[in-house]
């Protein structure tokens, strides 16, 4: 779980890590009353967004004065930011974070980040701070420092050192340094961090700050950190996927016409890519898991029949633990609530009482449910089916 | 044999009188697999399925040596469990859990690096020798007893494989779920590598999916080995976009290393063959043994 500059600036603060000083504003209301608690010389604006690339786009800009502070603020609060990892429709801003204006003698990168090949804590340093780390990485990868920590051994001063030493750290600034990454080290830890990244990390005759900081929570730790839990937002473009997840659905909306429901993850991607394969575009992404309660299936068909871009529904189950009488069950639920007779709706249903579930979906009587038993067979029949309905 | 288990493998089960232990567990015996025992703490002394129950696996080892344990535990606890195991010198450690905290797998990842255990999983549905021994929650009557070696990151993806291969009359060795997490134990090398020294497997098949290196580094792993024999893989989510996590806490493509194509790509390079569909891998498969004949 991404957690937004502001919180996770909050956090550090909290691990003795410099932030510049701050306001967050949830909406233009907010703004003239906010501006009135603060006095910075000079102000930075900075929309909220779960992108990286913000600066380039606009999404970071400054002012002198307060008057074209509040300017600033208003225009960005609500606005559509298009960044290069946004997406053709971008992003809204509903959050600004308005700082204080550093005095930045030098900009250092330093990330902590779990290291997957080796299932170990890596620390990644660049005295080439303030840029895409990306890019730096391609043109100049020996500017990029790297030091793997053994987990349980823990971040040891030689890694510290190290790390100074690569930076080329002046030896003023050292030992404050050194506490910086001490820190850094501790919150990863204890939050069960996935990522920490501070980019810049800039030195100046106060010492070291971090100018920007992105967290990543580990989804799976969060029921024991309830405090990174309270980060989390409902959004506009969320809230379906979240709701979702009360009824234990993983959903996630893409831009598709054809709305698939599967249990199991990997056949759930196994089965949007099939769809792709006949040249059709799955909407979504949608894995019931393996102990759905029938009102969990209604739930998950409602998600996709109210997507007003699914023209073709594809329910692809192989019954383990999950019950395919269960699957047909909600399924005709949500057809009544939804009226969705018209709607074609292509039906493998296999392994667990699939014949229970034939049954039931043919004495229901709807014509617009097709059952087949082979993967194949039914990923062409969506094609066919799409072809009709044009 | 098969790999790893067999008719023979003893087993105990981690928090053996759970609804979902007992569920599986009496599925497990019914199919033959010989469950000796289980442990739930605070229940040692009593009987559960007609099998004693211990307070730890300490002393489940000492009564009975188990040579493998089961452990359906939720996953605020499943990592001390498998620690647990690991400390009793337990050789195989199958854990069902999903959701366990990626930092407490790194612990058992290091822990495990300095034992004699092996672990399958997490998030997982385990590992069976069809015909022999299941230890798992996959459905048994779609298995049959033969010759091809399964592994794969999914659940239900798997069954797949399995059904067509039952179907088609090849039948498997042994399936194993390795998990859809970033940290697992055994991988795709250290399966593959089994199933290329196990005479009765005669073809490979490999489900993989974004996210990770596993597949890239079976690849490279395929091009030294000495031994070959035929292997089909199926790669899932060529459709999945980039940075989110698709069910599987492992299954987050960053970076395009990580995408279905560079898998299918990578693989492909190293001579093995892609599926284009989850419902070709038993023809495919078929029809590569043929090849190789």
């Amino acid at each position: 779980m991404n957690i937004h500059e502001y919180q996770a600036k909050s956090v550090l603060r909290n691990y003795e890590i410099q932030v510049p000083q701050g306001i967050i504003i949830n909406n233009k209301n907010e703004i003239k009353e906010k501006l009135s608690l603060i006095d910075y010389e000079r102000y930075v604006i900075k929309s909220q967004v779960h992108s990286g690339g913000r600066g380039m786009a606009g999404g970071i800009q400054f002012a002198s004065d307060k008057r074209d502070t509040q300017q600033v603020a208003e225009n960005m609060l609500g606005s559509i930011l298009h960044t290069v990892q946004s997406g053709s429709s971008g992003i809204k801003i509903n959050k600004i974070y308005i700082e204080e204006k550093c005095e930045i003698d030098k900009e250092y990168y330093v990330s902590i980040v779990f290291h997957r090949p080796t299932s170990s804590i890596v620390i990644i340093g660049s005295a080439e701070g303030g840029q895409e780390i990306e890019g730096i990485a391609k043109t100049h990868p020996d500017k990029i420092k790297k030091i793997y920590i053994n987990h349980n051994i823990g971040l040891q001063d030689f890694h510290i050192r190290r790390i100074g030493f690569e930076l080329n750290i002046h030896k003023d600034y050292m030992m404050q340094f050194k506490s910086v990454i001490k820190s850094m080290y501790r919150c990863f830890v204890e939050k069960e961090l996935i990522q920490l990244e501070i980019n810049p990390l800039i030195q100046n005759k106060f010492g070291f700050v971090a100018l920007d900081a992105k967290m990543n929570c580990d989804s799976n730790a969060l029921f024991r950190h309830s405090d990174m839990l309270a980060f989390d937002e409902y959004d506009e473009e969320n809230s379906i996927e979240k709701e979702a997840l009360k009824f234990g659905l993983n959903y996630i909306k893409l831009h598709g016409n054809v709305g698939c429901m599967v249990n199991g993850a990997g056949l759930a991607m196994a089965t949007m890519d099939i769809v792709q394969k006949y040249e059709a575009s799955p909407a979504n992404f949608l894995d019931v898991g393996g102990g759905a309660t029938i009102e969990a299936i209604t739930k998950a068909c409602d998600i996709i029949m109210n997507d007003k871009e699914v023209k073709v529904i594809f329910i692809n189950i192989f019954g383990g633990i999950m019950k395919c009488d269960i699957i047909a069950h909600g399924l005709l639920k949500s057809i009544y609530k939804n009226n969705a007779q018209k709607l074609p709706i292509v039906a493998r249903l296999v392994g667990t009482n699939f014949n229970v579930a034939q049954q039931i979906i043919q004495d229901a009587g709807f014509k617009n449910i097709i059952l087949l038993d082979d993967l194949e067979v039914a990923a062409a029949e969506i094609a066919n089916q799409l072809k009709e309905n044009n | 044999m098969s790999i790893l288990i067999d008719e023979n493998t003893k087993v105990i089960c981690q928090g053996f009188t759970g609804k979902s232990a007992t569920f599986h567990c009496e599925q497990a015996i019914h199919y033959g697999t010989k469950i000796i025992g289980g442990v739930t703490p605070g229940k040692g002394g009593s009987t559960h399925l007609g099998l004693p129950v211990f307070n730890t696996v300490q002393d489940a080892v000492n009564q009975l040596q188990p040579e493998a344990t089961i452990i359906y535990v939720p996953p605020r606890f499943a990592a001390d469990s498998i620690l647990e195991a690991i400390d009793a010198s337990i050789s195989l450690i199958v854990c069902i859990t999903e959701g366990i905290p990626v930092h407490d797998m790194i612990r058992v990842k290091n822990a495990l690096n300095h034992s004699a255990s092996m672990l399958i999983g997490p998030n997982c549905p385990g590992i069976i020798t069809p015909g022999k021994c299941k230890l798992g929650i996959m459905p048994s009557h779609i298995h049959l007893p033969g010759s091809i070696g399964i592994v794969s990151r999914s659940g239900t993806l798997t069954y797949e494989a399995v059904a067509q291969t039952t179907q088609i009359k090849l039948g498997q060795s042994t399936c194993i779920g390795i998990g859809g997490d970033s940290v697992i134990g055994l991988n795709f090398i250290d399966c593959v590598k089994m199933f290329l020294q196990d005479p009765q497997t005669k073809g490979i098949i490999i489900i993989g999916e974004i996210g990770g290196i596993a597949e890239e580094e079976l690849a490279d792993f395929i091009d030294d080995y000495h031994i070959k024999k035929p292997m089909v893989a199926f790669i899932a989510g060529k459709t999945a976009p980039p940075g989110k996590r698709m069910g599987h806490a492992g299954a987050i493509i960053s970076g395009h290393h990580s995408t279905a194509q560079y898998k299918i790509d990578r693989l492909s390079k190293s001579g093995i063959f892609i599926s284009d569909s989850p419902a070709q891998l038993g023809s495919d498969m078929l029809k590569h043994l043929q090849n190789n004949l």
